[in-house]
């Protein structure tokens, strides 16, 4: 008994066709992933039969027995309501701010007329997804929780009213690495329990074998291939199925073996600690980074690995000259590297930021945007021998020389990425800090970024500190890798033995997410 | 809460302390002023001033002095309507402008937060066009524009209302203040009907309506319980300006209409030169527009738990 | 585009008409044809008539309108590199500096500005410097909020950033990154900010506070047309208009463009 079939389903949104020709099945209790890169219709597919997304759909979509092609909104909504649950990507903007979690969980419990829960229902509710402390997290509104306690919520809310399908549009994008694999775990466990159905957009290709039935690769907008979740995670037939899984590293593939041997000591942090004042009024300060010590020696690539809030940026920023430190030293060979630092010494170590049209002037041109650290740092050049530079630097990145006088807001995700690295290098630097390079990127773009970033570290030699929390991503090109948690670090090593034998929880999780 | 409260009241003592000390400087040492000796006083007035002012004192102990009448609410005579002190001009004209503008931010809200909502429920449509036009042109009407017109058409042509001065009451004869507050709601409505659109139409743009819709409720009720609250942030916000619009735009309609109110009574006193009431109205209005500000910072933690920090 | 090219339309052809008209038109706007007092629109020499004391109406027009403008170009100006210098400085500096900025401008934002600004003329003479300086004194306190907000978000990206890696001191940052990336928000601002100066300017002539003769503005013409409105409502409804309008399209100009750049 099928629970949702899509047959031939196609989204229009003016007179373009975005999806064509997509058809599924869900039965009670199975998972059914869409997987694909961002604008290949997999969003559109999963929201638009229900009348959430701007598109108008053709072809034919049963839920329960019911179509819902050409249904009005009222009766849409009339079936969202007692039916179908859905969690959304971000649930810092998916949930109303003005509301307290219990507010939330009380709506959608009574959305398809159901009673008004009581306070023991309703931690019950919490509890169920995980949620410790209900008590304390019902007053709370969204913006005190963290980003996996509100997308605990989101899910709380969107079983509430016992759906029987749930329509999860990448619930776990957005968070950290290692609260993927609780999230993804907690909606298999949820679904086993009720029976209800799951159908799963998602860019996160590693978590699919484990937790969908079958997948379909979609890309422009069609289907490319479909089938059951491990024959299309371990032998894709498709060549752009293929080029996503290989895309997407997991500890599960291959591993390089064959990384540069590193030479002498370069950079190095003692007891490293950073302050931030509080904010507001009477607030105490802020530890963002407490007595960390990390080194980096010549060609070697260095991964500091955590969540978002574990203070892997401001170490970054405090190695690179670019952010305050509160207490302890940084020196590079030996000599003291003070916060604010020399022409000479700012040649030395040079950032890639994560989101690469943001790290770009969007008034300058690229050829002005890759002069700029020459024109402070290297003021012996004469504008001719800029000019030299600045195209050496374009073709060591496989730009196109034609770019030079394009704006940032002709580039190209990955191509923006690929100028920021070109004015990173112009200078000559010893070292890169990358700070989440690519997780901005789509991963087939992020993919040829890293392919850079390996033939640098063959090629030139640049010692690079790696900031990012994805742990197979390090572990293609890292050598060593340390672990951050809430400002300190938990386990350092290096990385194969770090993979093979995670010792401290954090570690853990981070391993079993990948 | 108490932390902004607490703040806010810390900010707005050095605000009230700079116009005291700039009054006080103001009155001792303007040209024209009442110590000057270019007027001549009658002889009571000089007597109730030298006392009041203790000019024989010293400059710190004068100032002390002038502080603590202040703070009793004692203004001293005023310069120009000889038999009245300050407080009893204030206390006669206050109420006349209280509920000039109390009706008028009462019109203004209802008439603009209704063509505000009327005009985001459908954006880029006629009705949001044409409001939105309207709007536009009653802001830049300037009230001394506007009063006159108004009493042009309605008082002198059609002879329908009174063109100037009071009745009674409000209660008994409310003809004499319709223009008036009309004249003055006009330009803070047109404000306060973009900005409750454009709250609105952001409002119902965001994702977390998206989440409400999905959860099947009626357009009404995503309405009322997601979209107005963060709608009526910019309005607000607003708030604060808004009741320095009214204040200053009272003085206007008052002074076209006769109306016997507090600005009225301040620009015969700016113009004569009347510094002891002058002083005291400038202090009464900013005391006024920080009870404002508190009120709408207040009102705006609530529509947004996100700014409680 | 075509909803900025209208209104910036109509206001060029206002600025053009007060430049040239008073070359043009045979009486200037002070002198008096003792022959046609209160004349009406079309008398011979006069295509708008004459008001009460014989001047005609179409000079006195395009001279107040040259004033105002005046007045308000120059009052925004003052207003603008007071509030971009105090937002840029305050924006950048961050922490105590900022807050002790900030909180300077919200005492000032609670001074009912409007009455210490008819405190000012009062006490020290009408001259016509001490408006433009009276009145910019007044806006700047907005322009410095919306610039303060602005730098504190770019210095933020990663861009300001890379360019201290580079190797760039504040000063070449802030003139050569930040400026031209909040020159368009300024300048929303800026067409937004002439409108409320206009009407500063409107309501002190209207006190009587404001320019004054030989002088005249279009707030003075207002006054007297309001004075006069009984007995030759023309004299209102014209200039009325004619401010009307350029206040409308200025707003119009100015909300447009800052939907563009904001």
């Amino acid at each position: 008994m099928t629970l949702y079939r899509l047959e031939g389903l196609s989204v229009t949104i003016g007179d373009r066709t975005l999806v064509r020709d997509v058809s599924l099945e869900i039965a009670p209790g199975e998972c059914v992933a869409l997987a694909g890169a961002s604008g290949s219709g997999k969003s559109l597919t999963s929201l638009s039969p229900f009348g959430l997304s701007a598109g108008r759909i053709g072809g034919s979509a049963m839920l329960a027995g019911q179509q819902l092609a050409g249904l009005p909104e009222a009766d849409l909504s009339r079936l969202r309501r007692a039916y179908v649950g859905f969690v959304f990507q971000q649930p810092l903007t998916a949930l109303t701010p003005h509301l307290t979690a219990a507010q939330h969980l009380a709506e959608c419990a009574m959305q398809a007329g159901g009673p008004r829960p009581d306070r023991a229902a309703l931690c019950h509710m919490l509890e169920a997804v995980g949620l410790a402390d209900p008590l304390v997290k019902l007053k709370r509104y969204p913006h005190q929780l963290s980003g996996g306690e509100r997308q605990r919520l989101m899910i709380a809310c969107a079983i509430a009213h016992r759906p029987k399908l749930l329509i999860a549009d990448e619930p776990v994008s957005a968070l950290d690495a290692h609260l993927r694999g609780e999230i993804m775990a907690l909606l298999t466990r949820l679904r086993h329990e009720t029976g209800m159905g799951l159908l799963l957009v998602s860019h996160d290709l590693a978590s699919l074998e484990a937790h969908a039935d079958r997948v379909l690769v979609m890309q422009g907008g069609q289907v490319v291939e479909a089938g059951g979740s491990a024959t299309i995670a371990r032998a894709p037939t498709h060549a752009y199925s293929r080029a996503l899984w290989e895309a997407t590293p997991s500890l599960r593939g291959p591993l390089p073996g064959d990384l540069p041997a590193p030479g002498a000591k370069l950079v190095e942090a003692c007891g490293l600690t950073v302050r931030f004042a509080g904010a507001g009024l009477f607030a105490r300060p802020v530890t963002a980074v407490d007595n960390v010590d990390l080194s980096v020696r010549e060609g070697e690539a260095v991964a500091l690995i955590g969540g978002s809030g574990s203070g892997k940026s401001t170490i970054g920023r405090a190695i690179a000259g670019l952010g305050p430190v509160s207490v302890g030293a940084v020196s590079w060979r030996g000599e003291p590297l003070k916060p604010h630092r020399t022409r000479d010494q700012r040649r030395w170590i040079q950032p890639v930021f994560q989101d690469p049209l943001a790290s770009l002037d969007p008034r300058w041109r690229v050829s002005d945007i890759i002069a700029e650290p020459l024109v402070h740092l290297r003021p012996d050049l004469t504008a001719w021998g800029r000019a030299g530079l600045v195209k050496k630097a374009l073709q060591l990145v496989d730009l196109d020389g034609a770019l030079a006088d394009a704006t940032p807001m002709a580039l190209s995700g990955g191509q923006a990425q690929r100028v920021a690295i070109a004015r990173a290098l112009v200078a000559e630097p010893q070292m890169l800090v990358l700070d989440e390079a690519t997780s901005a990127l789509d991963p087939l773009v992020g993919a040829q970024i890293v392919a850079l970033l390996k033939r640098l570290q063959r090629e030139q030699h640049i010692a690079m500190l790696v900031i990012t929390h994805y742990l197979a991503l390090a572990a293609q090109f890292c050598h060593r890798a340390l672990v951050l948690d809430a400002g300190q670090i938990v386990e350092a090593g290096p990385i194969m033995e770090l993979i093979a034998a995670p010792q401290a929880p954090m570690t853990q999780r981070l391993v079993a997410a990948s | 809460m108490r932390a902004l409260i607490l703040r806010r009241l810390l900010t707005a003592i050095p605000t009230l302390l700079l116009v005291l000390i700039a009054s006080f400087a103001l009155m001792r040492f303007a040209p024209g002023g009442p110590f000057d000796g270019e007027r001549p006083l009658a002889p009571e007035t000089r007597a109730a001033l030298e006392a009041a002012y203790g000019l024989n004192l010293p400059m710190g102990e004068q100032f002390a002095l002038y502080l603590k009448r202040t703070l009793t609410g004692d203004f001293g005579p005023s310069l120009v309507y000889r038999d009245f002190t300050v407080t009893q001009l204030i206390a006669d004209s206050l109420p006349v402008s209280l509920t000039l503008g109390g009706l008028a931010i009462i019109l203004a809200l209802a008439l603009g937060l209704a063509a505000g909502t009327v005009a985001a429920l459908r954006p880029g449509g006629w009705a949001d066009e044409a409001l939105m036009l309207l709007a536009t042109i009653v802001t830049a009407l300037p009230s001394f524009v506007t009063g006159p017109l108004l009493a042009l058409i309605f008082g002198l042509w059609l002879g329908w209302l009174p063109v100037g001065g009071l009745g009674d009451s409000l209660l008994t004869a409310p003809q004499f203040w319709v223009m008036p507050v009309i004249a003055l709601a006009l330009p803070v409505a047109g404000a306060i009907a973009k900005l409750a659109r454009a709250g609105l139409a952001a409002a119902l743009a965001q994702e977390h309506i998206r989440t409400a819709r999905a959860r099947g409720l009626s357009t009404g009720a995503i309405i009322v319980r997601h979209a107005l609250r963060p709608a009526l942030v910019p309005v607000v916000s607003y708030l604060g300006p808004a009741a320095a619009g009214l204040l200053t735009g009272a003085v206007i309609i008052e002074t076209v209409f006769a109306l016997p109110g507090l600005g009225r009574y301040f620009v015969q006193g700016a113009l004569n030169r009347d510094y002891p009431l002058i002083m005291a109205v400038i202090l009464l209005y900013a005391a006024l527009l920080i009870a404002f500000n508190l009120i709408a910072d207040l009102l705006y933690g609530w529509l947004d738990p996100r700014s409680r920090t | 585009m075509s909803r900025i090219a209208l209104p910036a339309i109509i206001v060029a052809l206002i600025v053009l008409a007060a430049l040239i008209l008073p070359a043009l038109l045979p009486w200037s706007h002070d002198a008096i044809d003792w022959d046609h007092v209160r004349a009406p629109a079309g008398s011979p020499g006069h295509l708008l008539g004459t008001d009460e004391l014989g001047r005609d109406r179409l000079a006195r027009l395009a001279v107040a309108s040259r004033i105002t403008l005046l007045v308000a170009l120059a009052a925004a100006l003052v207003s603008m590199v007071v509030g971009i210098a105090w937002g840029m400085i305050a924006g950048w500096a961050g922490g105590r500096v900022d807050e002790a900025m900030m909180r300077i401008v919200d005492a000032l934002y609670a001074l009912p500005f409007m009455f210490i600004v008819i405190v000012l003329m009062v006490v020290f003479g009408r001259s016509i410097l001490l408006v433009f300086v009276g009145i910019g004194l007044v806006e700047w306190l907005t322009m410095a909020r919306i610039v303060r907000g602005q730098v504190m978000t770019l210095r933020q990206r990663p861009f300001v950033l890379a360019a201290t890696a580079s190797g760039a001191p504040v000063r070449v940052i802030l003139l050569r990154h930040i400026l031209p990336n909040i020159a368009g928000v300024a300048l929303a601002y800026l067409t937004l900010t002439l409108p409320g100066i206009i009407m500063i300017e409107s309501f002190l002539s209207f006190l009587g506070l404001g320019v004054q003769e030989p002088l005249t503005s279009l707030g003075i013409l207002v006054k007297e047309g309001a004075d006069d409105m009984d007995v030759a409502p023309m004299g209102l409804l014209v200039p009325g208009g004619v401010m009307v309008t350029l206040l409308v399209c200025l707003t119009l100009i100015g909300e447009r463009l800052r939907d563009r750049f904001a």
